[in-house]
């Protein structure tokens, strides 16, 4: 693989690397992907184990945020990711993974597509992506319905399969909500199968999305990363963590401890912090700050007093059941989704209610079923983070506009108001989450925008030609919804791009 | 309180001096991996490791730099020089220096002899040698014995192991003396040479300073164990070496280094008694010390795991053990030493859970790993509305006595 000068190399093996993989090989162009981590081992079944780590060192407690954040893999990602990466945060909660499948295996699988107003400060618009989305989305397989009065916010025209049964707590509040009015519910948007595709089974209803998905319903890159690997033009690097890119005339060499793969293009998915780590070792940006946009993130309980009595399920899913959308003061929105407690651990909530823990752990069981958790995500122009290189190390320094915490305030109070207008009763125990804790990292490589790392339309850096950011580093602006399935339809139009100006 | 920076606070040593210096108030720097402690406001941890440049203004403010850090692979490069870890030591209290750093204790071992046939001991002691005589006056040696105790790890961890798997084991250099040391003792010395006024000596040695055997501390470390006989097989060391490289080779046997037997036949004894006294330390003796290791306390640990499971509410309590052993290995392993009442009758301990819920609380944190365990293994049915009004009223009648406690703790 040394001597080879690969047609396009494809750094990191997450949902964007593999999404930009696919249209480039059905192109016929060599593709050969660098991962910095390698194959892992099969996930344990056992809960106990998936929960807390061979040693259990995930039953001490930590600054957890959720359930998601406690898992003994989340845990060690960002611990491994931080040591190599060299990060030192200050007001920032930074997450990453050097690990294969990158954050995807830990994701939250909601899958929403940006609208024109969401591409507003973009260099193309929805259309641009219309083919794009189309692609991902059928791959990945998307569950949930277009009918509702979020269909058209989500995307109108994704591919569908039809979505997972609702748990009652989540019926209720839809069919209470009111289509006009600050906030807007319907079902949510997951890339969670609900029919079979290729090797991966349909969604079971065990309650157990949180753990790791025996059937591979639940979409993580390393799925598609097997179907990559099976094609004859796609070559893969184990352990070949790219600290730089160096010239070599028309081509680039990406660069490890020891080794170096050289190619005519290069694509930078390294997760948002990863790229723009590699793009400024490369460029000798040492000290210089880069503006990171990240969503900020409120969580807010609430209990609906009708569902109380509802008998549990015993089937279902723990991905989000209902999608949000509250319209904010300045005629923007902020976007999130409903998840349900049932089948998630209850500890997390025990912990906090002001009871002794044996009265907290029956009284959150009592609750889980009429509980819902409301995540809420407001648009990036609010956060005011910054990064730097120095030494080696990527400081990063969170903060928020100085109107956020009004904005913020504002919001919560309407969408308190919005929630008792449908019967349910927001509970004590709303929190801001630490800024960089929603994991929705943009804007360092921005498309079409300005700075040292700028990229064109196509991803491509004006300072580095030939080598182009496919992850959210390229999105300038941020919006409120998810990011995970623009990224990826996203980094196959660059894909897509690449291909068409061919060898 | 101090300001401290450590590296190598993941060892065994530097978890264990982590957790004493929190409990005292020190605020800690640590440089490399963190230790596997409860995140706390007052630790902070840079990335780093042995060799690079440190973190700009990492020393400022601090009142000493505890140097732990030891790149184990790294000694295959042989001492001298040129070992890793001699180069990185002292290219950091050149560092430490630069910075303005009042102190360095650079933790090294009673292996650190002329006649040391390890390279550790070697190296250690090479490095001893470079520091104190480029920096006197701002270096200080801490020379630690054999130490035990704590969370099993490092050597302590491989004997306790092998004592408590094998009732026979072969035995090389067993009249050999040794001085332990528990790793609370070690860590508190340790401390203490961070902020002592006024050091009368450049080198301090932690350890008894009554040597055992190591084949009486062997049986010891069994009879504490596991209650029972150990039968130990003196062997040459010729065999022993090649039985190290045995292990080394079969799956599933931890393997032993030569390192480790080198080390074990070219112990011997320094002199403590003078070093304890200045730093006004009196340690406990061996057999104490080992029936305070978590291994003694397991059954104890086992019993107070049970009771705080049947609190919350898990009837029978399963995962008992994994819930032991996670308090073991992941937070001090000390038993909490919890009332014979409590242990008999888990409901009472509603009067004694803490509120507020600090993680600086040892039962207030155990209590929270009891809950995740109890959430993932056995989530609790939907109780009756009857169940729950009985609940919330006996927190009620609790409750006064709770923010009793509470204040009084404060």
């Amino acid at each position: 693989m040394n001597d080879t000068v690969h047609d396009v190399l494809i750094v990191g093996s997450g949902p964007a690397g593999v999404a930009a993989a696919f249209p480039l090989l059905e192109a016929g162009l060599k593709v050969a992907m660098v991962d910095g981590a390698r194959d892992e081992a099969p996930a344990p079944q056992d809960r106990m184990r998936a929960s807390f780590g061979p040693d259990y060192s995930a039953l001490l407690p930590q600054d957890d945020r959720s359930p998601k954040q406690r898992l003994y893999r989340s845990r060690a990602m960002t611990r491994a990711h931080a040591e190599r990466v060299g990060l030192a945060a200050r007001g920032f909660r930074a997450s990453g993974a050097v690990a294969r499948g990158g954050l995807s295996t830990v994701w939250g699988a909601y899958a929403a597509e940006f609208d024109d107003q969401d591409l507003c400060g973009y260099p193309f618009g929805a259309a641009d992506l219309r083919a794009s989305y189309d692609a991902v989305a059928r791959r990945i397989g998307i569950s949930g319905s277009a009918d509702d009065a979020l269909g058209a916010f989500h995307g109108a025209a994704t591919p569908l399969q039809a979505p997972p049964p609702l748990h009652p707590a989540a019926a209720r509040l839809l069919a209470r909500a009111q289509p006009a009015g600050a906030l807007t519910l319907g079902r949510a948007r997951n890339a969670l199968l609900t029919q079979a595709w290729e090797e991966r089974r349909a969604c079971v209803l065990c309650k157990g999305c949180l753990w790791p998905c025996a059937g591979g319903s639940i979409y993580a890159s390393t799925h598609d990363l097997a179907r990559l690997r099976r094609h004859p033009g796609f070559t893969l690097a184990d352990d070949f963590y790219v600290t730089c890119l160096e010239r070599a005339g028309e081509a680039w060499d990406a660069v490890t401890t020891g080794r170096r793969l050289r190619a005519r293009r290069i694509l930078l998915a390294a997760g948002a912090l990863g790229t723009a780590c590699i793009a400024m070792q490369s460029l000798d940006m040492r000290g210089q700050a880069l503006p990171l946009l990240s969503n900020p993130l409120i969580a807010m309980p609430l209990w609906l007093p009708g569902a109380a009595l509802l008998p549990v399920p015993a089937a279902g899913h723990t991905l989000a059941q209902l999608g949000l959308r509250l319209t904010l003061g300045d005629g923007g929105y902020a976007a999130g989704a409903l998840y349900s407690l049932d089948g998630l651990p209850l500890d997390f909530i025990s912990a906090k209610l002001p009871l002794s823990l044996a009265a907290a752990a029956r009284v959150s069981a009592w609750l889980a079923g009429s509980v819902l958790v409301a995540t809420m995500y407001f648009p990036g122009g609010y956060s005011a983070s910054t990064m730097h290189l120095e030494r080696g190390t990527l400081h990063i320094d969170g903060g928020v506009r100085e109107d956020f915490d009004a904005v913020c305030e504002t919001a919560l109070r309407c969408l308190r108001a919005e929630l008792r207008k449908l019967g349910a009763v927001p509970l004590p125990g709303t929190e801001r989450a630490p800024i960089g804790l929603d994991n929705h990292y943009a804007g360092s490589c921005p498309m079409g925008g300005t700075g040292p790392l700028a990229t064109d339309a196509a991803g491509e850096f004006g300072a580095m030609p030939g080598v182009f950011a496919v992850d959210g580093a390229a999105l300038p602006r941020l919006p409120s919804k998810h990011l995970t399935l623009t990224i990826m339809a996203n980094a196959d139009r660059i894909g897509r791009h690449i291909a068409a100006r061919g060898r | 309180m101090a300001r401290l920076v450590i590296t190598g606070a993941s060892g065994y040593i530097g978890a264990a001096l982590c957790r004493a210096a929190l409990e005292v108030g020190d605020e800690i720097v640590v440089l490399g991996g963190g230790p596997p402690l409860t995140p706390s406001p007052s630790l902070r941890v840079h990335p780093w490791r042995l060799g690079e440049a440190l973190p700009e203004g990492v020393l400022q403010g601090a009142d000493a730099l505890i140097h732990l850090a030891h790149a184990w692979a790294a000694d295959a490069a042989g001492p001298g020089e040129n070992n890793p870890n001699f180069s990185g030591s002292v290219a950091l209290a050149a560092q430490a220096a630069a910075a303005g750093c009042p102190r360095m204790v650079f933790v090294s071992t009673t292996s650190a002899h002329e006649e040391a046939l390890n390279t550790y001991g070697r190296v250690k002691r090479d490095t001893e040698a470079a520091l104190l005589a480029r920096h006197p006056g701002r270096v200080l040696v801490a020379r630690v014995g054999l130490v035990y105790g704590g969370q099993p790890k490092g050597l302590f961890g491989l004997l306790s192991m092998l004592v408590r798997v094998f009732p026979v084991l072969p035995l090389v250099g067993g009249a050999t003396q040794l001085q332990p040391i528990h790793v609370r003792e070690v860590a508190h010395g340790v401390r203490k040479l961070a902020t002592l006024a006024r050091p009368d000596r450049e080198r301090y040695v932690l350890a008894q300073p009554h040597a055992v055997r190591f084949d009486d501390y062997l049986r010891l470390l069994r009879r504490t164990a596991v209650g029972r006989r150990l039968f130990l097989l003196p062997i040459p060391v010729g065999a022993a070496l090649a039985l190290c490289d045995l292990t080394q080779k079969l799956p599933f046997l931890p393997g032993v280094s030569r390192e480790r037997v080198y080390g074990l036949v070219a112990a011997r004894p320094m002199p403590s008694a003078d070093d304890l006294a200045a730093l006004d330390m009196h340690l406990m003796e061996l057999r104490d010390g080992l029936l305070r290791a978590p291994h003694a306390g397991r059954r104890r640990l086992i019993a107070e795991a049970r009771a705080l499971l049947r609190y919350l509410g898990m009837r029978p309590p399963a995962q008992v053990r994994i819930l032991a052993r996670a308090f073991e290995r992941n937070d001090g392993g000390e038993p909490l030493h919890l009332p014979a009442l409590l242990l008999r009758f888990p409901a009472l301990l509603r009067w004694a859970d803490p509120l507020p819920r600090r993680p600086s609380n040892a039962l207030a944190r155990r209590l929270e790993m009891a809950l995740a365990l109890q959430a993932v293994a056995a989530p609790l049915p939907r109780p009756g509305l009857a169940q729950l009004a009985w609940q919330c009223a006996w927190d009620g009648v609790a409750l006064p006595a709770r923010l009793l406690a509470g204040v009084l703790r404060r």
